[in-house]
C-alpha cells in the first residue's frame, strides 16, 4: 500500500518546517523579553503571547478533524480518516496548554489558579470531548465503522468551538476571563510579539501535524506489509500435501 | 517573571517531549518495517 497524498506531503514538510521553526523561536522569545510591560498587569501579561496562540493552534486541530471527517464521509479515503485523527492528537496537545498556561496566569492576576467562568469550563469540555475522540480511537483500532462514528463525533465536537470563542460575549455578567482581542486593543509594541507568537504556534502546530501523520502513514503501510507476508506462505508452498 | 517563565518553560518542555515521542515512534516504526521486510 502507498501512503496517502498527505502523508507524503507531510515527509516532505517535516525538515524544513522545522529549520524554519528554530529561527522563529529565537525571534519570537526576543520579541517576548524585549516586549514592554502592561501598565495594569505588570510582566505576567507577558503569558499573552502564547496562551492565545495555543488556543488558535487547538482550534485548528479540532477544525481539521472534522474536515478530515467530513471528507472520510464522503471519499471513503483513509487517509482523511488519518488526517482526522492526527489533528486530534495535535490539537489535544495544544489544549492541555491552553489549560496549563490560563491559570499560571490567573493565579498571578486573580490569586487562584481556577475559576468555574464561562471560558474556562468550555475549554475544558473542549479538551474533554476531544480526549473522547482519542479515546475512542484508541479502543477501536482499526475498525471502518469506528472510524464513521469518530468523524461524526469529530464534526459534532468542532460546534464547541464558536461556544469556547464566543463564551465571554454569550455569558456576558459572569465571565472574568479578559476579554477577546479586537482591533487596537494591544497596546503600542505589544502586536509583534502577539504575531510572532501565534506564527510560531501554528507552524509548530504544523510541524507537528506533519510528524504525526507521518506515523500513520508509516503504521497503515505497516500493517499492509504484515498482512501480506501473513498470506506469503500459503501463496509460495502452493496446495498442502494430500 | 517566575510565572511567565514557568508558563513559557512549560510549553517549550511540553512540546519538546510530544515531538520527541513522535520520533522515536517513528524510529521504532521504521526498524520494525525494515527487520520485516
Amino acid at each position: 500500500m502507498q501512503a496517502g497524498v498527505l502523508e507524503r506531503a507531510a515527509g516532505h514538510f517535516r525538515t524544513p518546517s522545522l529549520w524554519a521553526l528554530l529561527p522563529l523561536c529565537a525571534v519570537y522569545g526576543l520579541a517576548v523579553i524585549t516586549a514592554p510591560e502592561d501598565a495594569v498587569q505588570g510582566v505576567i501579561q507577558k503569558i499573552l503571547y502564547v496562551h492565545p496562540a495555543c488556543a488558535f493552534a487547538a482550534y485548528l486541530g479540532f477544525g481539521l478533524t472534522a474536515l478530515g471527517g467530513a471528507l472520510y464521509l464522503w471519499r471513503e479515503d483513509e487517509q482523511y480518516d488519518r488526517l482526522a485523527l492526527a489533528s486530534a492528537e495535535v490539537g489535544v496537545v495544544f489544549c492541555t496548554l491552553v489549560i496549563l498556561t490560563g491559570p499560571i496566569w490567573a493565579r498571578g492576576t486573580w490569586g487562584r489558579f481556577w475559576s468555574w467562568d464561562p471560558r474556562l469550563t468550555v475549554t475544558l469540555l473542549l479538551w474533554f470531548i476531544y480526549l473522547a475522540y482519542l479515546l475512542l480511537r484508541g479502543f477501536t483500532e482499526g475498525s471502518a465503522r469506528a472510524a464513521r462514528f469518530a468523524a461524526v463525533y469529530g464534526i459534532a465536537g468542532v460546534l464547541a468551538i464558536p461556544l469556547n470563542y464566543f463564551a465571554i460575549d454569550l455569558f456576558g455578567g459572569r465571565a472574568i476571563h479578559p476579554e477577546n482581542l479586537g482591533r487596537g486593543s494591544l497596546g503600542a509594541g505589544m502586536g509583534l510579539p502577539f504575531a510572532l507568537g501565534l506564527v510560531t504556534a501554528l507552524l509548530a502546530f504544523f510541524h507537528l501535524l506533519a510528524r504525526r501523520l507521518e506515523l500513520e502513514g508509516l503504521r497503515a503501510r505497516n500493517a499492509f506489509a504484515e498482512a501480506e507476508t501473513q498470506h506469503e506462505p500459503a501463496r509460495a508452498e502452493g496446495p498442502w500435501p494430500t | 517573571m517566575a510565572y511567565v517563565i514557568a508558563a513559557y518553560g512549560l510549553v517549550v518542555t511540553f512540546l519538546t517531549l510530544y515531538a520527541w515521542l513522535l520520533e522515536r515512534e517513528r524510529r521504532r516504526l521504521t526498524s520494525g518495517r525494515s527487520q520485516s521486510q
